[in-house]
């Protein structure tokens, strides 16, 4: 293999391999994993044990715990005991006057320490108000001096936990995908445009590629959602979108199918082709938007948008988007060439012996 | 404009000429609620929402099915290669549009008349059935003019057009729900111009790409 | 035949993964998911492997046709 013309080849899996090491390998920033109980009863010693996650809790020298009802009403733990490295039993005087007016209200837990840094169980608590206490004012501690845990850690959250190194498998092929149908695209145009017969080929090939990278995105939606979700298929407005996205595309290859060969069946696919992207522009961008969906950002999900996505991840994700797109770009390239080598072989027959018509 | 006229009375004529084919769908839409309300009994307006969404794709479908087809033959081919593609399209899209109206309101008069009418607001709803009408138009009458092309044109019209409609129907039957009084929501208006906004885009890329397809 | 040998590999890794998904605390779920992230990644190499295998009979078959 020629290193010269083929550079790309081997940048697509560079990056893929640097993609594949550092999605893996990169830890997880600390969190929480749970807690034995999320609904409290304010008291005067409300006890809530906290399970940690890549915690180091029996080495921490400071640990200490927040809950925080609103901006302004955080609650400091009057006591902390740690237990092993990764649970630790927390005191709280809930016995005051709680902001707001229904009888429940949610909480957030937060808890720092120097090691982990600080970490987040957001909303993950129902607070029973103590009706007797609301005379006794209520002790505001402020969030002062987090720590942020050193070195480059992927953030951690709740639902997703480790699967949020599925970002860069999961997320980033229907991004590929979207950016390979738009290649298949400009070939469709271009075939519109001035009629030649490897354009339309390669409007085919690529358009193959991406409808695979668009199967292989179910497929691993499938995997992800089963194990977050608990359901393979749910009836989240995204996946069914995308799903209608696919059944479009199976529909350009049905269409080429059941055309003859020819300068006709080259045009109408074009066509097709044009018509079916920009029938799936409202598809995958507008209609997801109006909806509730399962999808991180959406529905109180935890977003990836914003400081969400944060640098850690980006550091990941966009090499993973550059490699897949190289390796869809390779694959149309071999699927181009069985074009040119078929056309090779009618070519022969053609010129070839008279015995053969 | 006075061309797309004169297409849009051509195309009303031949539908008027061939007598069973408005019959056919009146009696496929009667056959089709009658079946559906035996079989049910009992209706939520919700059912009601997707029925009626329902059984309007499947007889639009057919309605606009021979849209191209019912032209082959030499006589036709003459007569087009007279005409601006750009005046065909239109005129086919605008009655397209008309006779899907009356077919959407034809099955909402005969739901009404089978069971009961949970439309609270009826403006709204005739307006989400006119621009669903219109998303269809445009998009049946795209894939009926490749399917034209075709022996199977049926089969192969169903197969590219059905993934095709379904971001226009799901947002229709969105609106329809709001219409129908099941859900309250204050983005209606998002839900109206997005519709609105994907008919004119649908309508506009159709228009670009027909004479594509015409050439042959 | 190379199809009839993938679905019904396909077939096994599903159940496999279906086996694996009942109940709570399981392999799966057991440290932090990760094993959904390895589910993943497998799931995307064998797509592609897949359609590679595809391509290569189709070029098999023109060369076949060639050597006739």
């Amino acid at each position: 293999m020629n290193v010269k013309n083929n550079w790309w080849k081997f940048l697509a899996v560079i990056i893929m391999l640097y993609v594949l090491l550092a999605g893996m390998l990169i830890p997880m920033k600390s969190g929480i994993y749970g807690v034995d109980s999320i609904s409290l009863i304010a008291s005067k010693n409300t006890v809530i044990e906290v399970e940690g996650y890549n915690a180091n809790y029996d080495k921490a020298k400071e640990f200490r715990a927040w809950i925080k009802f609103d901006s302004s009403h955080i609650a400091l733990a009057k006591a902390v005991s740690v237990k092993n490295y990764n649970k630790a039993v927390l005191t709280f005087d809930l016995n005051v006057n709680l902001p707001g007016t229904g009888d429940v209200l949610p909480a957030t837990l937060i808890i720092d320490n120097e090691i982990d840094g600080y970490a987040i169980f957001p909303e993950g608590l129902v607070v029973t108000r103590n009706a007797s206490a609301a005379d006794i004012p209520f002790k505001h501690a402020t969030l002062d001096d987090l720590h942020v845990s050193e070195g480059i850690k992927f953030p951690y959250m709740n639902i997703l936990h480790e699967t949020i190194r599925n970002t860069f498998f999961h997320v980033a092929i229907w991004m590929a995908m979207f950016l390979l149908m738009t290649v298949a695209l400009i070939y469709s145009v271009l075939y519109l445009w001035k009629p030649r017969l490897s354009y339309d080929h390669h409007a085919y090939s690529f358009t193959a590629i991406s409808l695979v990278y668009g199967i292989i995105g179910l497929a691993t939606g499938a995997v992800w959602a089963r194990f977050s979700w608990g359901a393979y298929w749910t009836n989240d407005v995204r996946l069914n979108m995308a799903a209608v996205a696919v059944l479009i595309y199976f529909a350009y290859f049905i269409l080429r199918g059941s055309l003859e060969d020819g300068d006709k069946r080259s045009r109408f696919s074009a066509a097709f082709n044009i018509f079916a992207y920009l029938a799936m522009i409202p598809l995958l961008l507008v209609i997801p938007r109006l909806n509730d969906s399962l999808h991180p950002g959406v529905g109180g999900n935890p977003a990836f948008s914003g400081e969400d996505l944060d640098n850690t991840l980006r550091m990941v994700f966009y090499p993973a988007i550059i490699s897949l797109i190289l390796f869809g770009v390779w694959i149309a390239q071999l699927r181009f060439r069985v074009f040119q080598l078929e056309e090779k072989h009618i070519d022969k027959i053609n010129s070839g012996s008279p015995l053969v018509e | 404009m006075g061309k797309i006229l004169q297409l849009i009375k051509k195309e009303l004529l031949l539908e008027l000429r061939n007598k069973y084919a408005l019959g056919s769908i009146l009696l496929f839409g009667v056959s089709t609620v009658f079946v559906v309300f035996k079989a049910f009994n009992q209706f939520s307006p919700m059912t009601w929402n997707v029925m009626f969404w329902v059984l309007f794709l499947f007889i639009s479908t057919n309605a606009v099915l021979k849209s191209f087809t019912q032209e082959k033959g030499s006589q036709a081919i003459y007569l087009y290669t007279l005409l601006n593609p750009y005046n065909v399209i239109i005129a086919k899209m605008i009655y397209n549009l008309f006779f899907l109206l009356l077919v959407g309101i034809m099955i909402y008069v005969l739901f009404i008349y089978f069971s009961f009418d949970p439309v609270v607001h009826l403006g709204l709803f005739i307006l989400d059935i006119g621009l669903v009408a219109y998303g269809l138009s445009v998009i049946f009458s795209f894939v009926s003019a490749i399917a034209a092309m075709e022996n199977n044109s049926s089969v192969l019209m169903a197969v590219l057009g059905m993934p095709l409609v379904l971001p226009v129907l799901l947002s229709g039957i969105k609106i329809s729900t709001i219409a129908l009084g099941i859900t309250v929501d204050s983005e209606m208006n998002t839900d109206l111009l997005l519709l609105f906004a994907i008919d004119l885009m649908l309508t506009g890329v159709v228009i670009i790409l027909f004479p594509v397809l015409w050439k042959s | 035949m190379m199809n009839k040998k993938l679905i019904v590999f396909t077939l096994f890794v599903f159940l496999y993964f279906n086996s694996l998904a009942q109940g709570g605390d399981d392999f799966i779920r057991s440290t932090g998911k990760i094993y959904a992230v390895v589910g993943v990644i497998l799931v995307l190499f064998f797509g592609i492997v897949f359609y590679l295998v595809r391509l290569d009979n189709k070029i098999k078959n023109l060369e076949n046709n060639q050597d006739e």
